[in-house]
């Protein structure tokens, strides 16, 4: 039986009495095999502590998944109608404030438009440290602490590289009027073109209204109604008052 | 319950949602009389799933005459205990000695505090390759025998695994002596 068999058998409790008296004579006379089963009973323990530490990452991801479910509790039908009625409700608003509005000044029309973007991407849940910090950012955001949660999403981004924060860290600087601050990290953003691509571009396009760059404003809501993207009723109505 | 113990025994970790969550809801709605909050609940929780699957793995589970459900909520209610026992020390001992005394000692399992020694294997550990370091943690943590592996892992056959295994080993023996 070859050496590493006999350590295995030896760990596992599994050697015959004769097995066990070559074990023995083994581990008496060669140092490397002393050494062999040294390592060898460690690694189970540092196996383990491995292994939970995955699983403790795995539970937290199982979490996840079950926070985002209860969001998407809504059936897909019930959703459907919800947004079909909602919009057609704010349409018949948009409409009216239309006709009645004398002018488009684009301090209203952004004080009108902007709403700070929900936290719809971290359930807040305690765990490890990494985790800890978005929540931390997050519940700073949830309380309208801006500064505080601005700071926090620029850190994580740093460690991260995790788009969404930098949305959310431009949702804070839009907040409290950091508009100039806002801008560059929106456009980056948008230049990794992924799923927070969308939503990046409607805030940009509030950001160059409060700056009253009208020009760059329209070209990206225009952007926005073609693409039949996110804020696109709304986009349609700033272009009317805008021209 | 003898297909959740196998999976709890030598399942891969994802595959464990089934069981993780199949138990959170009942065990949060038993653990809310305690009148912590959710978060701490689902904290203890967690650490209760690691510490049952840990029994599982070291076969403390194949003779129980209760269920793993039963056996999860004793841990997570031992848990619960020592979390309100460290917060209200003598006044909740005096509120809660009947539990206390009631309750068979069960071993609730806490996270071992690694030597020096043992730190480092871990860090050569990490230098292995991703197939070795899987192969290792079957085989020396998890118990699962080279035939189970091959089967599990689409090995072509035993020996492959066997060889595999070896060669992993002593690259690991290798890089430990080189430190």
């Amino acid at each position: 039986m070859k050496r590493e068999e006999l350590i295995d058998k030896y760990i596992q409790g599994a050697v015959t009495s004769s097995e066990k008296e070559d074990f023995d004579h083994f581990f008496t006379t060669d140092v490397d095999f002393k050494n062999d089963v040294k390592v060898i009973k460690n690694l189970s323990i540092v196996l383990g502590a491995q292994d939970r530490k995955d699983l403790k990452k795995v539970l937290l991801n199982f979490e996840t998944k079950i926070a985002a479910h209860k969001t998407k509790a809504i059936p897909l039908f019930k959703k459907k109608k919800f947004f079909i009625i909602t919009s057609i409700i704010l349409l018949i608003i948009i409409g009216c404030y239309l006709i009645l509005s004398p002018s488009a000044n684009p301090d209203v029309l952004y004080v009108d438009n902007f709403e700070i973007y929900p936290n719809i991407t971290t359930p807040i849940i305690r765990g490890e440290n990494d985790r800890n910090k978005e929540v931390m950012a997050f519940m700073a955001y949830e309380e309208k602490h801006y500064t505080i949660a601005s700071n926090q999403f620029a850190a994580l981004y740093n460690d991260t590289q995790k788009s969404y924060f930098l949305l959310y860290q431009a949702n804070c600087l839009l907040a409290i009027n950091q508009i100039e601050t806002a801008i560059p990290l929106l456009e980056q953003q948008i230049a990794l073109n992924d799923a927070f691509k969308e939503k990046s571009m409607w805030y940009l396009a509030l950001a160059y209204l409060k700056n009253k760059n009208k020009i760059k404003a329209i070209a990206i809501l225009e952007k926005i109604t073609t693409d039949n993207s996110f804020k696109k009723e709304e986009a349609t109505v700033l272009i009317k008052k805008l021209n | 319950m003898r297909e959740n113990l196998l999976l709890l025994k030598k399942g891969p970790n994802q595959a464990l949602e089934k069981i993780y969550t199949g138990y959170r809801k009942s065990f949060l709605q038993f653990a809310r009389k305690y009148e912590l909050d959710d978060d701490i609940l689902i904290k203890i929780y967690q650490d209760s799933f690691i510490a049952l699957r840990e029994h599982a793995i070291k076969g403390k589970l194949d003779h129980i005459k209760s269920s793993i459900k039963t056996y999860l909520y004793n841990i997570g209610e031992y848990k619960i205990h020592a979390l309100l026992k460290k917060q209200k020390t003598t006044a909740y001992y005096e509120k809660n000695k009947d539990f206390i005394n009631s309750k068979e000692i069960i071993d609730v399992f806490e996270e071992p505090k690694l030597s020096v020694e043992q730190k480092l294997l871990q860090k050569h550990f990490m230098q292995l390759g991703k197939r070795c370091q899987e192969l290792l943690t079957l085989f020396y943590y998890r118990g699962l025998t080279i035939k189970e592996i091959a089967d599990s892992q689409g090995y072509e056959n035993k020996n492959i695994v066997k060889n595999q295994k070896s060669h992993c080993l002593k690259l690991l023996i290798k890089i430990s002596a080189q430190r």
